[in-house]
């Protein structure tokens, strides 16, 4: 055996299932090897991140939700379950944080939003489209409302500062949340749905989607 | 995309930054996941010979494994920061690399020219075969040759391992010697490596 293979077998045994640990020095070396980062591949890795936090919390999309709840809130809520920043899970989506917490605060109704964007939202925090239907007609139902914090929140007195009415309005909304009946989601609500749900089925060979529908 | 968020490694293994990526403050964990995902996917991918779309899950892995501990790791235990991820990345690669060879245990039978006619035989037992129709072990080859480099003295073993992963160069700067002081240590340990490895074979 040259020298050539007996390094090529030694470099096998080293790095095998059972080779020796490496030293604090030849980590170091590595960490601190001049290679070029590739951007592609962080992205790649935080993205996968992201989806194992979720899968860890919810092997199986949920179809239901323990209370009504608004799409906002239970994307909060299941976000701050896997401990992850609106940040994190941006960059996951490959959406702007700002529409992630725009969503979550219901300044975006899901509505208005792609329902591409939506799938992944959907993929990600695996929600099911039986759920997903729920959450957005709970949505709906207390949507009506938005603009009404800020009156509310200046009728107690007091200086009136934009965060001041926007935990009014989502007391309020979580009020109306858990005590709405039960109405006929509006024909915008109705159509968008339905274009999701087709989406999710044109798309289904994506193995992404196909466990949402 | 990458936010260049990179920070340098001292700075990941400083007291200061442990504490703040203990408490996840701010941007802190995405500084750690910026500064380690590319050494890791590398490392495993050159080194484990794992394909980069591996390395890159067993990344994730790592980085999930790494959110839910890092709040219980301990600054003054003794490990660096970068370290102990590693580790955490290292035992990942040996679990995937294990599930591989489990796998490839199972019957999945193939068409294989042993050179006197060609027989079925399930695929584990045809990777035992060279392309001149011989019987080659290699997962035999280098179990002897580990037994073989762990039989050395820990001198000749540092600078074999330290000689897969570094060059002359840097292994001169941390053990602070001459590069061709080295050159000769690695030489003699080689020797030494390929006597321990031909008595290995011949026990077998």
């Amino acid at each position: 055996m040259n020298e050539n293979d007996l390094e090529r077998l030694l470099k096998k045994a080293i790095f095998s299932e059972n080779g020796p640990d490496p030293s604090e020095e030849e980590i170091e070396a590595c960490l601190r090897s001049d290679h070029e980062d590739t951007p592609e591949t962080i992205a790649r890795v935080k993205k996968r991140f992201v989806e194992k936090m979720f899968l860890e919390i919810s092997p199986n999309p949920l179809r239901s939700a323990a209370d009504n709840i608004t799409f906002g809130d239970f994307l909060e809520s299941r976000r701050d379950c896997a401990g992850l920043q609106k940040a994190e899970v941006s960059t996951a989506l490959g959406i702007a944080e700002t529409l992630v917490d725009a969503l979550e605060k219901g300044r975006t109704p899901p509505w208005t939003v792609s329902p591409n964007v939506i799938a992944d939202i959907m993929h990600v925090f695996r929600i099911h489209f039986d759920l997903l239907k729920r959450l957005v007609e709970t949505s709906a139902a207390v949507g009506q409302l938005r603009g009404i914090g800020p009156v509310l929140a200046r009728s107690k007195g007091g200086k009136m500062t934009s965060e001041r009415g926007d935990s009014t309005s989502r007391a309020l909304e979580r009020f109306f949340a858990r005590n709405a009946s039960r109405t006929e989601p509006s024909e915008e609500t109705t159509l968008w749905l339905t274009s999701l749900e087709s989406y999710l089925r044109e798309e289904s060979e994506n193995q992404n989607y196909k466990e949402l529908i | 995309m990458s936010n260049g968020n990179r920070i340098s490694i001292d700075e990941l293994n400083s007291e200061a930054f442990v504490k703040r990526a203990k408490s996840f403050d701010g941007n802190a964990f995405d500084q750690l996941c910026e500064s380690i995902i590319n050494p890791i996917v590398r490392y495993l991918h050159f080194q484990y010979e794992i394909s980069e779309a591996d390395a890159e899950e067993i990344a994730a892995d790592t980085l999930v494994k790494v959110h839910k501990a890092l709040p219980r790791f301990d600054f003054n235990g003794g490990a660096k920061l970068s370290t102990w991820i590693f580790k955490i990345a290292i035992n990942g690669a040996r679990d995937f690399l294990r599930q591989q060879k489990a796998a490839k245990g199972k019957p999945d039978l193939v068409e294989l020219d042993t050179g006197s006619g060609s027989r079925t035989v399930d695929r584990a037992a045809a990777a035992t075969w060279s392309n001149d129709g011989h019987r080659s072990d290699s997962s035999g080859k280098v179990a002897a040759m580990l037994r073989a480099f762990e039989s050395l003295t820990a001198e000749d073993q540092d600078i074999l391992r330290q000689k897969q992963c570094m060059s002359y160069r840097q292994i001169a700067e941390i053990e602070g010697c001459s590069e061709g002081a080295l050159r000769v240590r690695h030489t003699r340990a080689l020797k030494r490596l390929k006597d321990a490895h031909e008595k290995e074979i011949c026990y077998e």
